[in-house]
């Protein structure tokens, strides 16, 4: 009879099977999450948006306060390969810029100076700035040299460099959704574990304050929320204050998409076996039903993410969200409010491109992860 | 034989309830004053149709369920003599040492992010009976005895076929050495070219460490050689019991002869005069009045429709119906026949 069950051992499986076999849960979905293409694009453009944010101190090339007052509201000028004559330079430059009054019109004109050429230069030394306060540095990856200017998306009315401050105000618009998120992860899962799984008068009145929440529109109570928020905070106050405000509305739908998963496992039999071992409620909860809830819990807090974005954007678009001297990309959008600021300054609405991108690649990433959420699943 | 486990007049009820406000609409009866003995160290048949209350029966024994009524005696070891149904918080740890189950789909009883030996050793490391290397080594010895190469300590179920999952799930159940065995249908949800070697290495381990089994079944096909006794269950009551070899051959009560009956054999006629059951199982939920047997009995008369047969006692086996005493009912053509150890089932219906 044991020869029978031997057989079983011997029936190996073959050298290729072997290695696949011995993966775990996460590196089968990691695997399925490669597949899908536009996920990946996604993910790639997102972490090189977080990792430019992170060294936006060493990218941009400029401080994000540092002013140029006799350039405001300056086009962008870019850099150039060819110069006036067709010639062409492998190392681009951009050129000198003059400010005049036009004696007609009264207004500031800038005038290109083609004889001051000043080419890009890697490593250069700018205003000091540190890295998440613990290194400090004056060297900025690129720049041009001293009395040459280099504004890729130009400045805004009070002179200061659009593309260094998109890099200092994602610092802020892409880590205030993950602030956000994680709240809300925090609150909505262990409110989730502990409604789905005992029940009782406790999770009638979180469903009943989940249903409350859920009943107001979005917008209305964020701005309200936010109106609440005393306005001698500190700009990191506000910050934490508005990743707050973003994560109200969230944890309650996540906590009911948990507590639903956590109803239907509390009577799956491997839960069922665990307590048959004597395993008690919180390691049930921890290593049971947690691990089981993750992943989809994770797809919901990618997807909900953007939604937080945008809302520290509109939040902060209509004054109520981050103030300065911080700055986000919401508050950027702000100056750019009036019909006329469009049509003059046009290039402040570059921020909004980067939302829409920061945005469009959470989606694809979250749709990815979903698809690849149940890696056995074809 | 001293009795291990003794179930005596257990009641299960669930309440069925529908609409929004959870009103409770009727009850289905899953366990309607069920009696039968485990004998230490024998294997006891739990057998009936699907939806008949063999895994209530199964996870009352284990606690996940509350009887509403009667009495589980399990004879533990340490404590002696308890009654699971009022056991506190205490005795239920203690006597879980001594007793395990084995569930019926391995793929749902098996985390599916834990490695085998986390699996395998969690009731070990719960209840502090080992741990680190010493846990390591016996979880090894442990896949050793149910036939998996200890190379698959640190796999993943998925990596793993049906069959040897459910040799996980065994490997699990038999961790901390428990007494008693709570089999539910450990077979059907496997490959049939699998289903004899893992009968066969429940066998072994038996034999090994003196396991007492309670195995449900929903057909008797397994039951007739793997079981000493067999408990014959249908729509929440038990309607015969006795040692399996004696209701193999002479069975008591229609319901058994019919499930026979549908046991595919060799050599066996084709033309049987064994009436097999007709129809469908009835809802659960609103069963047939008097014997819950009687629409689809061939020996049926007025008094079964009206009357609930008692679980009488004939020798050493019991049987519930009017008429045990009067029919002479079929069992298996020939003895010495044996008879394969398929799985079919019994009748298309309600399986
Ligand atoms: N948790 C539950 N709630 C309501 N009804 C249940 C529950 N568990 C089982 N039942 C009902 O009890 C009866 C017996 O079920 P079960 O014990 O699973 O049968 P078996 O294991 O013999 O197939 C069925 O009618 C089933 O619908
Ligand atoms: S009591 Fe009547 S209906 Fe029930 S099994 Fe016996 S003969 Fe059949
Ligand atoms: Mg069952």
């Amino acid at each position: 009879m044991t020869d029978i069950a031997a057989d079983a051992i011997s029936a190996a499986p073959a050298a290729k099977a072997e290695r696949t076999t011995v993966l775990s849960v996460r590196q089968l979905t990691w695997r399925k999450f490669l597949r899908n293409k536009l996920a990946v694009v996604g993910l790639i453009i997102l972490v090189i948006m977080y990792l430019s944010a992170l060294l936006a101190g060493f990218i941009a090339p400029y401080g994000d306060r540092e002013t140029h007052g006799q350039f405001a509201r300056q086009a962008p000028h870019g850099l150039n390969f060819f110069d006036e004559t067709g010639a062409f330079h492998p190392v681009p430059f951009v050129y000198g810029l003059k400010r005049t009054l036009d004696p007609k019109t009264f207004q500031q004109v800038t005038t290109i100076v083609p004889e001051q050429k000043y080419p890009l230069q890697l490593f250069v030394k700018g205003q000091p700035y540190s890295i998440l306060g613990l290194i400090k540095s004056d060297i900025r990856l690129f720049g041009v040299e001293a009395p040459g200017k280099l504004f890729i998306f130009g400045t805004d009315t009070k002179g200061r460099d659009v593309f260094s401050r998109i890099l200092y105000g994602a610092q802020v618009s892409l880590t205030v959704g993950l602030v956000g998120v994680a709240l809300s992860l925090l609150i909505g899962v262990s409110m989730g574990l502990i409604t789905g799984y005992f029940g009782g008068w406790f999770d009638n009145v979180v469903q009943r304050v989940i249903e409350m929440t859920m009943a107001f529109p979005q917008i209305p109570l964020w701005l309200a929320l936010a109106a609440l928020i005393p306005p001698t905070w500190s700009s990191a106050q506000v910050y934490f204050a508005i990743s707050i405000v973003l994560s109200v509305l969230t944890w309650g739908s996540l906590a009911r998409q948990v507590r639903a998963m956590v109803l239907s496992l509390k009577t799956s039999d491997f839960v069922r076996a665990a307590k048959y071992s004597n395993a008690s409620t919180a390691r049930v909860m921890v290593k049971h039903l947690l691990p089981s809830t993750m992943s989809h819990v994770l797809v919901i807090a990618t997807l909900t993410i953007p939604s937080m974005i945008l809302g520290e954007t509109a939040l902060s678009f209509l004054g109520l969200g981050i103030k300065p001297p911080m700055t986000s990309w919401g508050l950027l959008l702000n100056e750019a409010q009036s019909v006329q600021v469009i049509i003059e300054l046009p290039w402040l609405l570059i921020p909004a491109i980067f939302v829409v991108l920061t945005i469009i690649s959470f989606n694809f990433v979250g749709d990815g992860m979903r698809d690849a959420a149940d890696p056995f699943s074809r | 034989m001293t009795a291990l486990l003794e179930v005596r007049g257990v009641k299960k009820s669930f309440s069925l309830s529908s609409g929004i406000f959870g009103k409770t609409t009727g009850e289905v009866r899953a366990l309607d004053d069920v009696s039968f003995t485990v004998p230490a160290g024998s294997t006891v048949g739990l057998v009936g149709e699907s939806g008949c209350g063999k895994s209530t029966m199964g996870h009352t024994i284990m606690g996940g369920l509350q009887a509403d009524a009667g009495e589980i005696i399990f004879n533990d070891p340490e404590l002696g003599q308890v009654d699971l149904v009022k056991a506190d918080k205490y005795v239920r740890h203690k006597t879980r040492l001594n007793m395990q189950m084995i569930f019926q789909d391995p793929n749902s009883s098996l985390n599916p992010r834990m490695t085998l030996l986390d699996l395998i050793g969690e009731p070990l490391l719960i209840n502090r009976v080992l741990k680190g290397k010493a846990l390591e080594d016996r979880v090894a010895q442990l896949l050793e005895q149910v036939g998996l190469s200890t190379r698959y300590m640190r796999r993943y179920p998925h990596a793993l076929s049906g069959g040897q999952r459910q040799r996980v799930v065994i490997a699990r159940a038999l961790a901390l050495n428990p007494r008693l065995v709570v089999a539910d249908e450990p077979i059907s949800a496997l490959d049939v070219s699998i289903q004899a070697q893992t009968l066969n290495l429940m066998k072994d381990l038996q034999a090994e460490r003196q396991l007492t089994y309670l195995f449900v079944a929903h057909d008797l096909g397994v039951v007739n050689h793997f079981t000493d006794t067999t408990v014959v269950m249908y729509l929440g009551r038990v309607v015969e019991t006795g040692p399996t070899k004696a209701m193999f051959q002479r069975p008591l009560h229609p319901y058994s002869e019919a499930l026979i009956a549908s046991v595919p054999r060799i050599g066996a006629h084709k033309s049987g005069t064994k009436r097999a059951a007709v129809g469908e199982v009835p809802s659960a939920a609103n069963p047939p009045s008097g014997c819950h047997f009687h629409p689809r009995c061939p020996y049926a008369q007025d008094i079964c429709r009206a009357t609930v047969p008692d679980l009488r006692t004939v020798g050493d086996r019991s049987v519930r119906c009017h008429f045990a005493d009067e029919l002479n009912l079929a069992g298996i053509d020939s003895p010495a026949v044996p008879p394969i150890p398929s799985v079919a089932s019994i009748s298309e219906s309600g399986l």
